[in-house]
């Protein structure tokens, strides 16, 4: 039995990624279409959809589909406990889970660079396609203003960065390390190549190599640029390493939150230490991997004790920092009680989700609106990261990534679809901030691709300034195969 | 590149616009007439005797079994493999062959693991027979090889379907209708959300091998999924169950040639790799490289200009939109003669449009080059290796590949005579504990010890289908996310892939949740009921019991003693010889020691 086929009216359009790759596949299920027909509205599939076009190009301006959010979903009690997330869709959910990656310490007297010259590099995927241009708009430009009505950030409610650019207020927090010139934006950045789906997408952006490669770029970077591998070489906190620090050389070690990174049991019960103890022993009289491995994980349980021995609720950040109350603020709160507790952290990843925003992209001006709250969450997050390190951010270096930006008009519902140039945020110590990066066009439909923010700057091309300034690495082909630097933009 | 990304969507209108075409003449008739002959139990002998050179006598008559003491045999040797098991009546019904196994009933053989040198415990030929062809064995499953015989109950495997298995039927009719399903009834039957059978899949994955009684075909299921390998997340959601079922499971125990061929004609794997972007106006290289890479020869046995023109001929093999299923899309298929290795082909242009191929001829075409592929001595030598790497060893012999790969080819790509073979090799019975269990098997250790016969889910799959149960969670944490590997070569299958921090260390953790009952799908027990440890028991008599009950292995005094000790006193000092399990002990430590067991290396060994 097949589905009833309603007839389409020519022009009568969804939106063209539809047409090309059906999106919303971070999460099938929370994410449908509605469909305007002769016979009244039908939710569908994206996949559906295909089926259901007009065989004629659908006229952006008029957006017929709205994006649904809240499927109907429970969790369970067990479901939500630590490490419980529901593997891959994890990755692609709302949400934030530090990733980290720890070098070996090099020998002394090493002449290589070592890990404490390095940066440590925080990288933070804002997964779901954030939208660059209410973060960091262009708002004397009238076409922005034309296209974004309601939604647009203006002088009101923005901070003028310079001639064309202002920060959505929203993201006021980065305003000190802007000042400080130690915030650097780039803008009409992203991936040349584009699919529209955010699976697909992120992939791209993380593997950051041919599609024949199957490391992600901090991977390979970990791996050309240290030859030591330590009691751990690279630990991922999550149930699986984001792809960007996948490499077959070496592990990279999961785990969602520093606290519950030990062997669960019985609290304040010697039962849970007897056992672990007699595995231990039996583990070691199984000799070879199994015993090595075995030791490898127990050292690095207890390696991170004393970081532990202070839980999270407990852990005072210094020189009066405040994370906010979120996953992502609690994330960020976990990197830098490891980066303070000298374990080596060369790179940790987190991620910041909830930006596919199809709907109700929301005012600058309401601060609890879905983009400005996801943006006040971004930024003094980072804000109060850089104030905790103290001199430690010195060395420090977050790049934001995202998969891709949005369209520049906004549909039927006051959201934005998926759409190709974007921003960058980076910010660190070595930064060269305080000005805006990459350039975007007038937004004018004809300066448009495909109704979207030209892609100006490569994303490889922040990322190599990063890797060859702050990460002292400059192994690029190595890295960033098959991406030949241009001019550097000056940013590290 | 901008162009081309609307090139879909101009497909699809021409598609949508074709109303009259038959989408799937050809593809249809053969994957119909797919019953695999070498899956019949007429056959089968045959096709034994003829390929297995390692076994000249391999239709012997049953002999009564001469079980030698079950204490004192050795690991097997070559003079040890003629015993025949008694057929047990429940076989005479397909009238499978008596085979000569080179296990005997109640041999005890010596476990070793290269992953964990160090120990070196016993197990029964049973329970090696068990965790090497089931993915969750039990003691239930250990009885029933024991009472039908090692060699009738694998031939009983080889034919699934005369396997009677009640249990698993009542709780699919209940639980996982939707498994069994087209897409479009899948469409009418989920409310016009097909997408949602992919979290019900996984759930089911992760759960059938508790209650199934054909667990052979399930074991291959598995192992079809990593060699054609189609991840549920992203746009697949609404296809991989049906990829499941018409494809990995219907051709789980046939030939290589069906399932091959009815992979590249489902939608899954059609959409999973691009191929319904793969047209003659601008070809899309992704299945016609997996295809030579993945699924059948192998990286190094083919050429760039062999990637073109697997390209090329898979152009015109897409999806339809109307019906959910594979389109033999002709209009679309690129003309001209192609050459991939040693198979070239016309591949001619229609006599009354130069401009397209016809459907018989693009069918014909991809026919002609699946079968090429699935029948090459490279594609039989890989096959063969993931089929002993499975269930031999991480390092099998060159010669036992061989000898595989000679029976794969003899027997036109047929998996039983293959399998048959691989049961018969003195490599298999020498091969017991060698393997390192992954997450699906390990974490699925102890509820299947429970012996479980209902699942009853917190939620309905027809309200909240989105959870893939508290199982299936566990299982991805320690790193097997079943049907999610994010790359498209499938999970790996040697322990050197599973041994890292985080598998290990969640592997462990997952085994609290199993021990504590949090997964609600499952009825609790009583632990100590469900081993049989009864208060006043001696504590070594009872930590022998649980470790062989869990494990299938004999563990040595030194690490019973572990068990012992916690037994007697909490692990505070040594168990004596005469301790005995206290009725607190047995109330409150027995689960501890459960979980313990669980998270010791034996815990992994297969």
């Amino acid at each position: 039995m097949t589905l009833p086929r309603p007839t389409l009216r020519d022009h009568d359009a969804l939106l063209h990624e539809d047409l090309v790759t059906p999106m919303h596949t971070h999460r099938d299920a929370d994410s449908r279409l509605r469909v305007e027909t002769p016979d009244g509205p039908r939710y569908v599939h994206a996949h559906e959809v295909d089926r259901l076009v007009a065989p004629q190009r659908p006229r952006t301006e008029v957006p017929d589909c709205e994006h649904v959010d809240g499927g109907p979903r429970r969790l369970s009690r067990r479901h939500v406990i630590q490490g419980a997330s529901a593997g891959f869709g994890a990755l692609l959910a709302a949400g934030a889970q530090p990733r980290y990656a720890f070098a070996a310490p090099q020998p002394a007297g090493s002449p290589a660079a070592t890990a404490t010259q390095r940066d440590l590099l925080v990288v933070v995927f804002l997964r779901g396609g954030m939208d660059g241009i209410s973060a960091v708009a262009p708002i004397n430009d009238p076409a922005y203003q034309a296209a974004r009505g309601k939604t647009a950030v203006t002088a009101e409610t923005s901070i003028p960065l310079d001639d064309t650019f202002a920060l959505n207020k929203n993201l006021a927090a980065f305003q000190p390390l802007w000042d400080a010139k130690q915030l650097a934006i780039v803008h009409g950045a992203g991936s040349t190549t584009l699919k529209r789906s955010h699976f697909e997408d992120m992939n791209t952006v993380e593997q950051a190599a041919p599609a024949a490669m199957r490391s992600g770029w901090l991977g390979r970077h970990l791996q050309s640029s240290a030859s030591t591998q330590g009691t751990f070489r690279a630990i991922t906190i999550g149930n699986r390493a984001v792809l960007s620090l996948s490499t077959t050389a070496f592990e990279t070690l999961a785990t969602s939150t520093l606290d519950t990174f030990k062997v669960n049991g019985w609290n304040g019960d010697k039962s849970t230490d007897i056992m672990v103890s007699m595995v231990e022993k039996m583990f070691a009289d199984a000799g070879g991997r199994a015993a090595a491995q075995c030791r490898q994980t127990m050292q690095a349980v207890a390696g991170l004790a004393d970081v532990r021995a202070v839980p999270g609720d407990k852990y005072v950040p210094a020189n009066g920092a405040v994370y906010p109350d979120t996953t992502f603020g609690y994330g960020l709160r976990d990197v830098a009680r490891l980066a303070k507790a000298g374990k080596g952290l060369e790179v940790a990843c987190v991620d910041l989700g909830d930006w596919d925003m199809h709907k109700g992209l929301g005012s600058p001006a309401v601060t609890t609106d879905w983009f400005s709250r996801k943006s006040i969450d971004l930024s003094t997050s980072i804000a109060a990261f850089a104030q905790d390190l103290g001199p430690m951010w010195a060395r420090t270096t977050v790049v934001t990534m995202s998969e891709f930006g949005r369209r520049v008009q906004t549909n039927a519902d006051l959201g934005v679809d998926h759409g190709h140039g974007n921003v960058m945020f980076v910010a660190g110590g070595g930064i060269n901030g305080g000005q805006v990066y990459g350039s975007v066009p007038s937004l004018t439909p004809g300066n448009l691709v495909l109704g979207d923010v030209p892609v100006t700057t490569d994303y490889r091309q922040v990322l190599a300034e990063i890797l060859t300034r702050r990460l002292l690495n400059a192994d690029l082909a190595t890295v960033l195969p098959g991406f030949t630097p241009g001019p550097a933009l000056g940013i590290a | 590149m901008l162009s081309s990304l609307f090139s879909p969507m101009l497909s699809r209108r021409v598609l949508l616009g074709l109303p009259g075409v038959d989408p799937t003449p050809a593809p249809a008739a053969s994957t119909g007439a797919a019953a695999a002959p070498a899956a019949t139990p007429t056959a089968a002998p045959a096709t034994s005797a003829v390929t297995s050179p390692a076994t000249p006598a391999a239709t012997s008559t049953p002999t009564p079994a001469t079980t030698p003491p079950a204490t004192t045999t050795p690991a097997p040797t070559p003079t040890a493999r003629r015993a025949t098991p008694t057929p047990s009546p429940s076989t005479s019904a397909h009238e499978a062959p008596t085979i000569p196994t080179r296990l005997t009933a109640g041999q005890v053989l010596a476990a070793r693991c290269p992953t964990a040198p160090g120990l070196a415990p016993t197990t029964s030929a049973e329970w090696h027979v068990a965790r090497r062809l089931a993915q969750m064995p039990n003691t239930a499953l250990v009885a029933e090889i024991k009472a039908m015989g090692i060699g009738p109950w694998f031939e009983a495997q080889l034919l699934p379907e005369t396997v009677p298995d009640p249990v698993w039927a009542a709780i699919e009719a209940k639980s996982f209708p939707w498994m069994s399903m087209t897409v479009s009834q899948q469409v009418a039957a989920t409310g016009q959300e097909p997408w949602r059978c992919s979290p019900v899949l996984a759930q089911m994955l992760a759960v059938r091998p508790l209650y199934t009684k054909r667990v052979l075909q399930e074991s291959m299921v598995e192992l079809w999924s990593d060699q054609i390998y189609v991840a549920r997340g992203g746009d697949l959601e609404m296809w991989v169950a049906d990829f499941n079922h018409r494809v990995l499971r219907k051709h789980a125990l046939g030939r290589f040639t069906d399932l091959l061929h009815a992979a590249l004609t489902n939608p899954a794997l059609l959409m999973y790799l691009n191929n319904d972007l793969n047209r003659k106006s601008g070809p899309n290289e992704n299945l016609g490289r997996e295809l030579l890479e993945l699924y059948t020869v192998g990286v190094g046995n083919y050429t760039e200009t062999d990637v073109v023109n697997s390209s090329i001929i898979l152009t015109g093999h897409s999806i339809d939109w109307t019906t959910y299923d594979y389109s033999n899309a002709w209009w679309s298929h690129k003309t001209g003669p192609v050459r991939v290795m040693e198979f070239s082909h016309p591949n001619p242009p229609s006599k009354y449009d130069s401009q397209t191929s016809t459907a018989e001829t693009n069918a014909a075409l991809l026919k002609a080059y699946s079968d090429y592929l699935a029948r090459h001595r490279k594609t039989a030598e890989r096959i063969a290796r993931r089929i002993a790497v499975r269930f031999v060893s991480d390092t099998p012999s060159a010669a036992l590949v061989t000898h595989l790969a000679d029976v794969y080819q003899q027997n036109d790509t047929a998996i039983v005579p293959v399998l048959r073979a691989l049961f018969n090799h003195a490599e298999f019975a020498a091969s017991a504990g060698l393997k390192w269990k992954r997450p699906l098997e390990h974490q699925g250790m102890l509820v299947a010890a429970t012996r479980p016969k209902t699942f009853h889910p917190p939620y309905d799959f027809r309200v909240n289908p989105w959870w893939p149960g508290q199982l299936h969670d566990m299982i991805a944490n320690a790193g097997q996310p079943l049907r999610m590997w994010p790359a498209v070569n499938g999970f790996p299958d040697v322990a050197a892939a599973w041994l890292s921090t985080a598998s290990l260390l969640n592997g462990l953790n997952g085994t609290e949740s199993e021990m504590e009952f949090w997964d609600e799908s499952f009825d609790k027990v009583v632990w100590a009921d469900a081993l049989g440890v009864k208060a006043g028991m001696n504590v070594w008599a009872a930590a022998d019991l649980i470790a062989t009950t869990l494990t299938g292995f004999t563990w040595p005094r030194t690490h019973l003693a572990h068990i012992a000790s916690y037994l007697a006193a909490h692990g505070d000092r040594p168990a004596t010889d005469t301790d005995v399990v206290s009725a607190d002990a047995r109330r409150w430590y027995v689960p501890h020691v459960v979980r313990l067991v669980a998270m010791s290396p034996y815990a992994w060994m297969r």
